[in-house]
């Protein structure tokens, strides 16, 4: 398996976080475990701790930004935290920040 | 760990000459903006473009050694300048405005070895500001139920945001040739010649310019006039041309080599942009946009346009797993796990059993059992003895199901040690050609690492693999996944799909790809009929990691077998079988005096069995 997701809700936050590689074949999981945190209405805002993920590749980024859009129809904003270097760079590259808030 | 994609081998079989062409060191910049590279300790620029005069005002020899602020008298891009050079740097908010010599420009900057890249290009008014194009295409492609729906409406959006005269989208295919599979026109398109559903040959993309791709470089290129040299300082102080000193793949200035300018002037572009579409450090395929004249589009467009490439392969992926009915599959192999651990607890089972009227029972539920699974269970059991194994058929439900899981025209599982055989299913080569391709896995074929995905797919094996016609006929597909790591191994087959295919041009004669014509650019677009053969429909990522879960599966079943949880109950003395052989590697035999009815007769024992299903989190979701 090639990446692992954990949820926490609290309140109007939800912090979600991920482990291992973000490719094209882990995104629907990714997706799937996302799902009820979009769907939740007291939820505003989804913390993405990018912390355990080692490598992005393009595709991911383009399901972040679609993630992003299905978030912002929802009224919530999404943000991703503490991307190592790799990701980070490859976040810069893909202009994510243009879309989300990457910190 | 390396993606499912890179087990994925459907390379250009043969080299060819102009493979090699150093394009990401060219040495040239394209003659539309500035480069300058600087070395971001003394905040000096060490290489520059030698149009640096023309566009800026400033020759390159009192550019070179100074801060790119000697070039930008204006106060406020100087500013700007400097806080992009503020050291420690490592990200910049593309692009930053700048102004010199009465003309607005946009900076766009990045680190690549160790060295600040600058290009300055001319400011030029989008389309559309980048928030409703970004919005536009988000919505369009989510939108899309289909991958045709997909693939027209991003071409569509293309055009939306580019307003150039000709949009394609094309896609790669086995043996390195491509098929463009949309194509939008301006309405008043100056470009009307259709190239949709033109093959285009492995021929036209060097690998050298394949491999700046996969790092979903954009390429721009808004006039064919050639190139300007970058310059450095000569051993004299005086400027000199860089050569090959400067890596400019991750460049949007970078120069064209003049067989690329020839290509398009004969296709009549005047401008053109490629959008790579990659698929995990792979490339899919490319959007290519043509203008008839020349034409530039600036950075927030191509950056909402690289933005909505990320969107469409993630999208497509979604569209294509459930085109193919990813999940329903996924439910199966997991299910045929589940059977194969029933199938194996009911060998168990019914071996231990007691009781003479057991006696004629036994061997044909065990027989039963196995037919249906006997390729993969740890221990099976064969009519005719294990040379002789029968070969699955189609309609046997578990057969059936083993081609479904990967949508296969034919499946094959290799045993080996004593008593190995090949199990076939359906439309496959021979056993013995079979097991020939098993063994070539670590030297014509790769090795199957550890720690990785162990799969390999192949959508033309004969480029890897030399056989007869008979072999590409049944296999020119293979999806091959190890099972443990004792050589058995599941493989799957997909027949030869020859496809009429009409060709952008005649495609190259081996020669002429091993001669100076590739040098040249090519003239010839001419509709040109002649069939694509040696491939098979092509397996989908999905499909590949499906096959590795399965085979990955099977193989954990198979060494829990061998672990001793408990004790295991006695056998029933007097048995005719040989329950010696009920490790997990060897098999179990039926003596043939012995042979059961036929499995029609014994619908109880069917799949009435199943077991739960193994653990959905061993499984990664392709659906």
């Amino acid at each position: 398996m090639s990446i692992s997701v954990s949820v926490q809700a609290n309140g109007p936050q939800a912090s979600v976080t991920l482990r291992g590689t973000l490719d094209s074949m882990s995104q629907a999981m990714l997706k799937q475990q996302l799902e009820p945190v979009l769907a939740n209405g007291s939820v505003s805002q989804i913390r993405l701790d990018f912390s355990g993920v080692q490598s992005m590749e393009a595709a991911s980024a383009g399901m972040l930004m679609m993630l992003s859009h299905t978030a912002k129809a929802r009224n919530k904003a999404i943000g991703i935290v503490n991307a190592n270097a790799a990701v980070l760079a490859l976040m810069h590259k893909a202009n994510l920040g243009k879309v989300l808030s990457i910190q | 760990m390396p993606s499912i994609r890179t087990h994925i081998w459907n390379g250009r079989p043969a080299p060819c000459e102009h493979d090699t062409l150093p394009i990401a060191r060219i040495g040239t910049v394209q003659p539309h903006g500035v480069m300058m590279v600087v070395v971001p300790e003394t905040g000096a620029v060490e290489h520059v473009s030698a149009n640096v005069e023309e566009i800026l005002g400033v020759p390159a020899r009192l550019a070179l050694g100074q801060p790119p602020m000697a070039c930008f008298r204006d106060p406020e891009s100087a500013g700007r300048l400097a806080e992009i050079l503020r050291p420690g740097r490592r990200f910049f908010d593309n692009p930053t405005p700048l102004s010199a010599n009465g003309r607005r420009f946009e900076a766009i900057c990045h680190l690549r070895n160790g060295r600040l890249f600058i290009e300055i290009e001319p400011y030029v008014d989008a389309e559309h500001d980048y928030q409703s194009m970004v919005q536009a295409a988000m919505e369009q492609i989510a939108r899309q139920t289909t991958v045709a729906g997909l693939y027209d409406a991003a071409a569509r959006m293309m055009h939306h945001c580019t307003r150039y005269d000709r949009v394609k989208l094309y896609k790669w295919l086995s043996h390195g040739n491509g098929v463009v599979v949309a194509e939008h026109h301006a309405p008043d398109s100056k470009l009307p010649a259709s190239f949709l559903g033109y093959h285009f040959s492995a021929a036209d993309t060097p690998e050298t310019a394949k491999e700046i791709l996969r790092t979903g470089k954009t390429r721009q290129k808004p006039t064919q006039r050639g190139s300007v040299p970058l310059l450095t300082r000569g051993p004299d102080g005086e400027p000199a041309p860089s050569g090959d000193a400067v890596d400019m793949t991750d460049c949007w200035l970078r120069g064209i080599h003049p067989c690329d300018n020839g290509y398009n002037r004969n296709l009549g572009v005047g401008s053109n942009i490629i959008f790579p579409v990659c698929m995990d450090n792979t490339l899919w395929g490319l959007f290519v946009v043509h203008n008839k004249e020349e034409k530039f589009l600036n950075y927030d467009s191509r950056a909402v346009i690289e933005q909505m490439t990320m969107m469409f392969v993630s999208r497509l992926i979604e569209l294509e797993a459930n085109e193919a009915r990813m999940g329903e599959r996924q439910q199966l192999a997991m299910q045929m796990i589940g059977t194969i651990e029933g199938a194996q607890a009911m060998l168990a089972a019914t071996a231990a059993a007691r009781g003479s009227h057991l006696q004629a029972v036994r061997p044909h539920a065990m027989h039963a059992v196995s037919r249906h699974v006997a390729a993969l269970a740890p221990t099976y059991v064969s009519a005719n003895g294990v040379d002789a194994a029968e070969p699955g058929r189609p309609e046997d439900r578990f057969c059936a199901d083993l081609l479904r899981v990967a949508d296969a025209d034919g499946a094959a599982v290799v045993r080996t040690g004593p008593g190995g055989h090949v199990h076939l299913v359906g439309s496959t080569p021979d056993a013995l050609t079979v097991r020939g391709l098993a063994g070539l896995f670590g030297t014509r074929l790769p090795a199957f690492e550890e720690g990785g995905w162990r799969v390999f797919a192949t959508d033309a094996l004969a480029d890897f693999v030399p056989g007869g016609a008979e072999l590409r006929r049944v296999a020119s597909g293979l999806l091959a996944a190890p099972i443990g790591s004792r050589g058995d191994m599941v493989m799957w087959f997909r027949r030869e799909r020859v496809v009429d295919a009409v060709w952008a041009g005649r495609p190259p004669t081996t020669a002429e790809l091993n001669s100076e014509a590739m040098f040249r650019p090519r003239s010839d677009f001419a509709a040109h009929r002649a069939p694509l053969a040696g491939a098979s429909r092509p397996w989908l990522e999905s499909e590949v990691l499906l096959a590795a879960q399965f085979a990955a599966a099977v193989g954990e079943f198979w060494q829990r077998q061998q672990r001793p949880a408990a004790p295991p109950p006695a056998p029933a003395p007097a048995t005719p079988l040989a329950f010696g052989a009920m490790e997990p590697d060897q098999p179990l035999v039926v003596d043939q005096a012995q042979e059961p009815e036929p499995v029609g007769t014994m619908p109880a024992l069917g799949f009435g069995f199943m077991p739960a299903p193994v653990a959905p989190s061993r499984w990664t979701s392709v659906g």
